[in-house]
């Protein structure tokens, strides 16, 4: 048992931690609150870019072909509708799609005036476009003048189901609401390819062209491979190619960078590890000086002051766990908060854990600090 | 200066000398003191605040480094050893009782007295079984599992006693350890260490204001102004 390992002095620590646990509660707490803000910020940062590539994640063609241009999913720019044709004839290919992305001006029965960016789907549950969570509403919108919108952005546009609206002077009819398909910074309408074409009605380039063409492969096929043949295939200055992980990822991270939120998030996340880490030597601190007769009688008797510092050590590895557990409870707290609210909040498992080794090396890290006081015990003082 | 019993020396100081402060302040408290303390014997060094009592128990007792003399155990010079063979020598031979009971709040009896074994390395069953029974023989068998605030003062110092003795140690330094006890306190306690003494042979080196130590000691050591001024072979002896 760890316990009985000779250098650990583990019934001194935690005695002193369940005993004293009002002492000891500023500092577990600290330590949780620093990891609540680290893994809140995280999930609304991931949440919220997440809503960026939202399409990307939910439709399954595992090849995306855009612009030559592009840097991220909602920077998109036009490419010839042919090229969903030329990349089926590379034999990885089992089916390509298109994918249009439109932006319009939406108008509710109210009369309220929403600018929406508009996707244009395919309307068949299995094709490659068709986002995974709405593969009951994809067939819905193959009736023209069909349209769906996520139910977290219903309120905005004044939909229900049933209901009518206007997008760009034409009507359309509201067939179905979707869940998850949300996006930070514009309002996904979804609707068919049809549709679409007919909302363009007159303009002969844009039927010819599209956001972005997708491939589907076979499974168990590299995504990456067969996107480096079809680069070889098509030309650099007419269109790029891109695994969906890929484009996912570059995406996110372009709005990382060029929000400026990233440097925002490392900032409150320092400041906070920070507060913890005063808050926590504090008050080790307080309590190394509090016992600092009963330390001093201990080194008297011929205990080396690096034993002592292991008890405090531990104590602070004590209060590092315990508050990465308080903290665990309090994000899966608010992470279900959100979803219900309907707030883009993205937790993950590697999340909670990187958080939790954090908050662990914070503690520790403040039970080393707060080792000062520890090598002031001197017994002679015991005999003034 | 004669000791008192003619007889070899578990402990011994030569030539003594301490002073605290510097310069114009300088004053001195221990004067080229030369002691012997004697194998399962109780000295008493007694005298008024100020005599130098506690910092001669503190530089014979291995924590405070004295300004010149030397100390003696057996055949070591204390302050002749390496810091870490002196922290060796504190812990194998030495133990000690403070005047205030310096015990954590936080532990009960048991683990208060098993606690420096523990942090020596001793496994956890063991160091339970000896603080057990170090502390039947304080009397504090049917206390194991109080902790200090559960405790009356006495029962408190003979935890701190159970703590000292549980190493079986060959000299144990007490500073004042009946001053904080009531009298019938302070004579149990008093009373436990002389009977420790003579069953584990353990020398005894108690600094003491407390006349109701008198009769029990073996041997008395009169501080005054750094220099033992009168010695004599206590009542018990």
């Amino acid at each position: 048992m760890l316990t009985d390992l000779p250098w650990v002095s583990g019934s001194l620590a935690r005695a002193t931690l369940v005993h004293d646990w009002r002492r000891f509660l500023p500092a577990i707490l600290s330590v949780a609150f620093a990891g609540v803000l680290m893994l809140v910020q995280l999930g609304l940062l991931t949440g919220m870019f997440g809503t960026v590539t939202v399409l990307v994640d939910s439709i399954p063609a595992q090849l995306w072909v855009t612009a030559p241009a592009t840097r991220s999913v909602d920077e998109t720019a036009d490419i010839p509708v042919s090229l969903a044709a030329l990349i089926r004839s590379d034999p990885d290919i089992l089916a390509s799609d298109v994918l249009s992305l439109r932006d319009a001006s939406w108008r509710s029965a109210d009369g309220q005036r929403v600018a929406v960016t508009l996707v244009a789907l395919s309307a068949e549950a299995g094709a490659p476009v068709c986002p995974e969570p709405m593969r009951t509403q994809c067939p819905m919108l193959a009736s023209p003048g069909s349209v769906a919108v996520d139910r977290s952005e219903a309120d905005k546009l004044g939909a229900v189901p049933g209901a009518s609206a206007e997008i760009d002077g034409h009507r359309v009819r509201v067939v179905a609401l979707s869940d998850g398909m949300r996006s930070i910074g514009t309002t996904y309408v979804f609707t068919s390819r049809q549709t679409l074409d007919d909302l363009q009605a007159g303009d002969a380039q844009a039927a010819d062209h599209t956001s972005f063409v997708l491939g589907r492969i076979a499974a168990g096929s590299d995504a990456g491979r067969v996107r480096d043949d079809l680069r070889k295939l098509l030309p650099r200055t007419t269109a790029r190619v891109w695994t969906r992980a890929q484009l996912s990822r570059d995406s996110r991270h372009f709005w990382l960078r060029e929000s400026g939120v990233g440097a925002g998030f490392l900032f409150s996340t320092t400041l906070g590890l920070l507060i913890a880490i005063v808050i926590t030597s504090q008050c080790l601190r307080g309590v190394i000086l509090g016992q600092l007769r009963e330390y001093a009688v201990l080194r008297a008797m011929g205990i080396p002051t690096r034993r002592l510092a292991l008890v405090v050590v531990e104590q602070a590895a004590w209060i590092g766990a315990v508050g990465t557990v308080v903290m665990w409870y309090v994000v899966i707290a608010v992470a279900a908060l959100a979803q219900r609210c309907y707030v883009p909040f993205t937790l993950s498992r590697g999340g909670l854990l990187v958080a939790g080794g954090i908050g662990l090396a914070t503690a520790i890290g403040s039970g080393l600090l707060a080792l000062r006081g520890l090598y002031r015990v001197e017994p002679a003082e015991l005999l003034r | 200066m004669k000791a008192c019993p003619d007889v070899p020396a578990t402990l011994s100081a030569h030539g003594l000398s301490h002073a605290y402060g510097r310069g114009a302040t300088r004053a001195p408290v221990l004067r080229e003191l030369a002691l012997r303390f004697l194998p399962g014997q109780m000295t008493l060094v007694m005298g008024a605040s100020g005599s130098g009592k506690s910092t001669l128990l503190a530089a014979l007792g291995g924590l405070l480094r004295p300004d010149a003399g030397e100390v003696k155990f057996g055949a070591n010079s204390l302050w002749g050893l390496a810091p870490s063979l002196l922290e060796q020598l504190r812990k194998r031979e030495f133990a000690y009782v403070f005047q205030g009971f310096n015990l954590f709040s936080a532990l009960t009896a048991i683990e208060q007295v098993a606690l420096p074994l523990r942090l020596d390395g001793e496994v956890r069953a063991a160091a339970r079984s000896r603080a057990e029974q170090a502390l039947a023989e304080v009397g504090l068998d049917r206390h194991l599992h109080l902790r200090p605030a559960e405790l009356s003062g006495g029962e408190k110092q003979r935890v701190a006693i159970a703590r000292a003795l549980v190493k079986h140690p060959s000299v144990l330094f007490a500073d004042e350890p009946t001053s904080a006890l009531d009298s019938l306190n302070g004579e149990r306690v008093i009373r436990l260490l002389r009977e420790l003494t003579r069953r584990h042979g353990t020398t005894i080196v108690a600094v003491t204001h407390d006349p109701r130590l008198k009769p029990h000691a073996d041997c008395i050591v009169n501080l005054c102004d750094g220099v033992a001024v009168a010695e004599r072979q206590g009542a018990a002896s």
